[in-house]
């Protein structure tokens, strides 16, 4: 069992205003997710972690939330490094893998987000401390794109993501409104009968 | 000479091809609620689009398997194989009790269940879809499959036919035309749902240009099963007497549906689908009012099927009083353009473009878009190529340019929104209604914004609104600073200042109207998107949700080589046939 992407970002958007954030940074969360798992990393699993950590910082220890920064680096409003080998501190940053689908959208594509606590960060084997939890983070300019293009082609969930799944489906559960005998009455067809 | 295909410059682009035309009706007219619950099936419906398609590249549609027992529970598989792909939609058939059949989307169980399928189906593939397509939301279908949907029995009309066939007979035209199907579907998944393939996986095939055309090949394929399904059960009835039905009686048959408010947002949620959709027919109109002259065979194809559609209209029965009001008017209003059809002459100097303007004056908001579509159907060259750009690429979160300053910002949403200036939104009625989607059903609902306590979780299907609080904020902000500095400030704001960004670019990607009004009335929606749909027999069963016909009169797989798709659309006139 798989999940197609489409259905994958429908769901991240719910999460993630089920979780409290508003709408356009909802979509935005959304088309993060999307853009990670067509280059097959794992964009459900950053959700998930940015989402149950977000609001439970303790005191001394907060993070920026990677959402937050993103759309920052992606309107314009936060700095980047401009020349090859600048680098630029973040501090921590929550589930940083998020960062990625921003960054990318900066012409021409070549800004990188690091995180030396974590160790390599080659593009298969993400540190689990990239999706879950926080890490001192630092932008820096390279040559060449932090994710390679070519990977873009990826078409499915693979079911391994199931918990994941699970997970945003219960944020996704806070966006429904609960029904009421007013709501009830006023749906499709309610009240006749369908055997005609 | 133009041959009515788009050239690729135009492509995606309507009205920047080589045909001359009017200038475009403007949003202002279009976008309205009122005119876009008022729109008609046309050339350009998504079903007839499908039909033209199917029949010029020869495609063939076979039945591998029908293993239904004699209660009638089993599979059934319909194979249509075209030049370049094959797909088959795989067809179980229940067995329902009475009080089991809902069509409201809570439903658990239905008379039969579909999907389908990318190629030829094996066994094993059957096997695995046994396990799921008959649980529809509740199962998982994979990236080999398109669609998935489900359908109910009329009840009523499924036993008369049974009766009538296993008896020897014929069943009874008038019936057949009052209900119009022996089956509706109450759901037609595709693009991703449930695990099925994403759009992205099908739509740069060529026989899926335009929209929604998987969906359309399984509604025209379950048609097909409904006929099978019910001569089968006449031939287990009685054997030795059991008949085939009558092509012309069974053309008459369709596929019905019921809609509810679940299709409602779509409408708001994908502008540029919707602007590609509206542009296309707007860009059609505007060819044939530049039209300089009518022939004789053109007026006359006119003049018959204008009074086709006339006796559609006739046979067009609603409880809805709504309705059943703008129908009657809708028959004065083909009295008025028969008539007016009877007076064009090859001598009239750009005829189309007077009988389109005389028509705005004295029709109905009903009668001008019938008018507006039956004025397509003698100009097939100029309309037919606009379905290829019938289509958008829609990103799941646009990028918002955060460069553009604040000012600009404000300036554009003053223009964009200028038709917000007469809406009081501090006004009960103006934010009357909520849009949210319901845990029961797990569907978008409309609930009443003061009587229920929905607020927390509405959503965002309100741009109108949306649009003036943001000009508030912005107001109050230095215009010098840059959008992404006030998105900062306001990430409240974010989703209509990216839906800004998007409309802005395009003509008819925003409904001009309050759709949160205690006036909205939400099948306007339905009925614009159902009618791209190329849907007939609209029948308002509330002012939220309605029954329409799919492929009524259309051919059957076995009629697509000697019958004209097109020309079915409109009843015969000699088959005067009264209802109800």
């Amino acid at each position: 069992m798989s999940w197609s992407l489409g259905e994958t970002a429908a769901l991240a958007l719910k999460a993630a205003r089920g979780a409290g954030l508003s709408w356009g940074l909802a979509e935005e969360a959304a088309g993060a997710v999307f853009w990670l798992h067509q280059r097959g990393l794992p964009g459900v699993s950053a959700l998930c972690g940015y989402l149950d950590a977000c609001g439970h910082d303790r005191p001394g220890e907060e993070a920026l939330c990677p959402l937050v920064l993103g759309t920052a680096l992606s309107d314009g409003t936060h700095p980047v490094p401009d020349t090859v080998g600048d680098q630029l501190d973040l501090g921590p940053v929550r589930s940083p893998l998020l960062l990625l689908p921003f960054l990318a959208t900066i012409p021409p594509g070549t800004v990188w987000v690091v995180a030396p606590g974590l160790g390599d960060n080659t593009p298969d084997e993400w540190h689990s401390g990239w999706l879950r939890g926080s890490a001192p983070c630092q932008l820096r300019r390279g040559t060449n794109s932090q994710i390679d293009p070519g990977r873009a082609g990826q078409t499915r969930l693979p079911d391994h993501f199931a918990c994941c799944i699970d997970r945003l489906t219960v944020y996704a559960h806070r966006t429904y409104a609960p029904a009421t005998s007013q709501s009830r009455l006023a749906g499709a067809g309610a009240g006749l009968t369908d055997n005609d | 000479m133009p041959d009515g295909r788009e050239t690729p410059a135009s492509r995606n682009r309507p009205g920047t091809g080589a045909f001359r035309q009017a200038p475009l009706r403007p949003p202002q007219t279009v976008m309205r609620l009122a005119r876009m619950g008022a729109f008609h099936q046309s050339r350009l419906s998504f079903m007839r689009v499908l039909l033209r398609r199917l029949k010029a590249e020869g495609w063939v549609v076979d039945r591998p398997v029908f293993d239904i027992n004699e209660s009638g529970v089993g599979v059934a598989t319909y194979r249509a194989r075209g030049p370049q792909a094959t797909y088959t939609l795989v067809a179980f058939a229940h067995q329902l009790d009475d009080d089991q059949r809902s069509d409201r989307v809570i439903a658990e169980a239905w008379d039969a269940t579909f999907t389908l399928c990318d190629g030829e189906v094996d066994r094993a593939q059957i096997d695995r879809l046994a396990g799921n397509v008959p649980k529809q939301e509740a199962g998982r279908i994979s990236e080999n499959e398109l669609v998935l949907s489900r359908a109910n029995k009329s009840v009523r009309l499924f036993s008369h036919v049974v009766d009538s066939l296993a008896a020897g007979d014929q069943p009874n035209p008038e019936m057949i035309e009052s209900v119009g199907y022996l089956f509706r579907t109450t759901a037609v998944y595709g693009a991703g749902k449930f695990g099925a393939a994403d759009r992205a996986q099908w739509s740069t095939r060529p026989e899926f240009t335009g929209s929604f055309q998987p969906e359309m090949l399984a509604v025209w394929l379950i048609r097909a099963f409904s006929i099978d399904i019910v001569e089968h059960a006449a031939r287990m009835k009685s054997p030795a007497t059991a008949v085939a039905m009558d092509p012309d009686i069974r053309r008459r048959l369709g596929i019905g549906n019921s809609t509810g408010l679940g299709m409602a947002p779509f409408l708001i949620n994908h502008p540029r689908l919707i602007n590609s959709w509206i542009a296309a027919r707007e860009t059609a109109l505007a060819r044939v009012r530049a039209v300089p002259a009518a022939t004789p065979s053109q007026i006359e194809m006119f003049r018959q099927l204008v009074r086709r559609a006339a006796r559609n209209a006739n046979d067009w029965h609603v409880a809805d009083e709504r309705q059943a009001g703008r129908v009657e008017r809708l028959r004065a209003d083909f009295d008025w353009i028969m008539a007016r059809a009877d007076l064009l002459s090859p001598e009239d100097e750009l005829p189309w473009d007077a009988l389109y303007r005389a028509g705005e004056a004295a029709l109905s908001l009903e009668g001008q878009e019938a008018l507006v579509s039956l004025m397509f159907e003698p100009h097939a060259e100029l309309v037919d190529g606009l379905a290829a750009c019938m289509h958008a690429e829609e990103d799941v979160a646009h990028r918002i340019d955060g460069a553009v300053r604040a000012g600009d910002v404000l300036a554009a949403l003053e223009s964009q929104y200028d038709w917000t200036d007469g809406i009081d939104y501090d006004s009960p009625d103006a934010q009357a209604r909520v849009w949210y989607v319901s845990e029961e059903k797990l569907e978008p609902r409309l609930g009443e914004r003061h009587e229920e306590p929905l607020e927390p979780y509405e959503q965002p299907l309100c741009p109108g609104r949306d649009a003036v609080r943001m000009r508030r904020d912005l107001a109050g902000f230095d215009p010098a600073d840059s959008l992404g500095a006030f998105l900062l400030r306001h990430p409240e704001h974010r989703h209509m200042a990216r839906r800004l960004q998007i409309v802005g670019n395009i003509e008819f990607g925003e409904i001009r109207d309050n759709t949160i009004g205690a006036g909205m009335i939400p099948i306007d929606l339905l009925r614009c998107k159902l009618s791209f749909f190329g849907a007939t027999k609209f029948d308002p069963r509330s002012d939220r949700w309605l029954r329409i016909t799919m492929y009524q009169g259309a051919p059957f797989p076995d009629e697509l080589a000697t019958l004209d798709p097109d020309d079915l659309v409109y009843p015969p006139l000699e088959e005067a046939v009264a209802t109800r």
